[in-house]
């Protein structure tokens, strides 16, 4: 069942056009990666959903019943997690949960009640210090523990683990992971192993345009499963002999340090040592690796592609 | 249990109440309250000795002087206020509407499905609340000075008198939230605040057909009451059409903040 669905979604700001007809669907209890570079985005849709900014043009149905623009009401069962969560420095974790409680508007004993699960679940500690007093992960937490008390439908979550240490991102990809039978998840992100680990479905959105949507393993198996490496003293000249005249090839680009290439579905590893040898190029190193959903990301994003 | 969807202003009051006392705002507009009925009913009442004795320092016989009453002290009072006081209220209100924008706070409010109309209302509220609250201070303490430096105090008068200003004081944070929720600036709203109002108060000698009952016309008219010189009428229509104007203000920042984008 289709938990969200946004088409052909529209928004500028003055001449430039944040997003240009962005579709999403997104299935009750699945986590959906919603993947793209800082700016393509990402944020500007969550903020839409939320009604955190009026659209030019398109549709947000939740649940089934379309989102106007004034409404407020469906907020009951979305949740967000904010890219930089903040909150009033000069209260306590636990009166930001009690206000929150309220604002969501919980009486008195349920809200203890989900205040209390909510600490719990997010191993959030020192719930009676003063927010100001937080680090970045424990204010992460606090926001997600917010988002828990509501129980809701849908959580939206815009990049959580952006800025947190490698430890704070494992701990709450676990939590997100573990929220999975509960709720349906749009989790925003451009750390594609984080995606890739935790999601069912990937959306990938480039400057405002969806340019991919699929599970994890549709995506990976509709492309070739390796990417090929070369490594060479004479970098500069290998790239441009390849890109010139090697025909076999899909794309090209330089890394830092050595060449990546994606081939044509006929073409194989010996098409390589055929032109090299032919071309007389001389290289160190010849290699593939299995792609992984970096490499699907840069081989269709990134601008240092040169298609050949 | 989840509650039938329901008006959240008794979270947002209780938001802005934290606001204003756990950031100290609601101490400081209470102590500026206190210090400044203090010097008024102290500067009214020893003002001829100041004066007398800084023309004997200068070799210079004091002219005579009428006999100071505690009307010379109520017209200090508002002196003081409409000098110090607004200012410091100014400053605090503009931030209080700002905070939430400048701090990132608008996720944590509204994602909660905090109606926009709720929100900009409990800010007023309790700004006005905090104003009161303050205002009391001050009145408590002016009435204890001048009790024991005038030994009389009259209540219903110096009462009306306040009650124009605080009228005017709600026009002007009205005024105030209107020009900062419309620029989201702290500074534009801060400097517009101050601009108007200094503009405000240093026109209301143009005061022929309506103008002479315009909210600018309060502070003047709260002067003239406390020293047996208000005319009712004029009280009345300035009063009615204050509120009026604030009303309609009011009106259009619910408005104007309804099509503002939260992110």
């Amino acid at each position: 069942m289709t938990l969200l669905k946004i088409e052909n979604l529209k928004k500028s700001y003055g001449h430039f056009q944040a997003l240009k007809g962005v579709d999403i669907n997104v299935e009750a209890n699945e986590i959906y990666g919603f993947i793209g570079k800082n700016g393509a985005g990402k944020t500007t849709t969550l903020n839409a959903i939320m009604n955190f900014l009026s659209t030019d043009g398109g549709s947000i149905i939740f649940d089934g019943e379309p989102i106007g623009p004034l409404d407020t009401a469906y907020k009951e069962k979305v949740a967000f997690v904010p890219d930089v969560p903040a909150f009033p420095t000069y209260l306590t974790a636990r009166e930001t949960l009690k206000l929150s409680a309220e604002l969501i508007g919980l009486d008195d004993k349920e809200a203890d009640l989900r205040i209390q699960d909510a600490i719990k679940r997010t191993s959030l500690a020192y719930p009676d210090k003063k927010v100001g007093g937080y680090s970045r992960g424990m204010k992460q937490r606090l926001a997600i523990a917010c988002a828990l008390l509501k129980r809701p439908k849908l959580l939206l979550m815009d990049e959580p683990t952006s800025a947190l240490d490698p430890v704070g991102r494992r701990d709450l990809l676990e939590l997100v992971k573990s929220l999975k039978n509960e709720t349906t998840i749009l989790y925003s992100t451009h750390i594609l192993s984080d995606a890739q680990s935790i999601c069912d479905k990937i959306g990938l959105i480039d400057h405002g345009v969806m340019r991919l949507e699929g599970t994890v393993r549709s995506i990976l198996s509709s492309r070739d499963p390796f990417v090929y490496i070369i490594e060479s003293e004479n970098l500069n000249s290998v790239f441009e002999a390849l890109k010139r005249s090697a025909t076999f090839l899909k794309s090209i680009r330089m890394m830092e340090g050595h060449l990546e290439m994606d081939l044509r579905e006929t073409a194989n590893q010996s098409d390589i040592f055929d032109f090299l040898k032919r071309s007389k190029i001389d290289i160190d190193t010849l290699a593939r690796k299995t792609k992984n959903l970096d490499d699907v990301f840069v081989e269709v994003l990134d601008e240092t592609i040169t298609s050949v | 249990m989840m509650s039938s969807w329901r008006c959240s202003m008794k979270p947002l009051l209780r938001y802005e109440l934290f606001y204003f006392t756990k950031t100290s705002r609601l101490i400081v507009l209470g102590a500026v309250a206190f210090i400044l009925s203090a010097l008024a009913a102290l500067s009214a009442r020893y003002m001829h000795e100041i004066l007398a004795y800084v023309f004997r320092q200068e070799g210079i016989e004091p002219p005579p002087m009428d006999p100071v009453t505690v009307a010379d002290a109520y017209v200090e009072f508002f002196s003081q206020y409409a000098q110090i006081y607004v200012l410091v209220l100014l400053f605090i209100a503009v931030g209080a509407f700002t905070h939430d924008r400048t701090k990132n706070h608008y996720p944590f409010i509204f994602s909660h499905g905090t109606r926009k109309n709720h929100y900009v209302s409990a800010k007023f509220i309790m700004i006005v609340a905090a104003m009161l609250v303050s205002l009391a201070v001050g009145v408590l303490s002016f009435f204890f000075y001048a009790q024991v430096l005038f030994g009389t105090f009259d209540f219903l008068r110096f009462f009306g008198g306040v009650a124009l200003f605080v009228l005017f004081m709600i026009f002007l944070i009205v005024f105030a939230g209107l020009v900062t929720f419309a620029t989201g600036s702290y500074v534009i709203g801060l400097v517009v605040s101050i601009g108007a109002y200094i503009l405000m108060t240093s026109i209301t000698f143009v005061d022929f057909g309506v103008f002479g009952y315009l909210p600018n016309q309060l502070i003047n008219q709260a002067n003239l009451f406390v020293v047996g010189d208000g005319e009712p009428r004029v009280l009345f229509m300035t009063s009615l059409i204050s509120v009026v104007v604030t009303v309609l203000l009011y009106l259009a920042t619910l408005k104007v903040f309804s099509r503002k984008p939260l992110s």
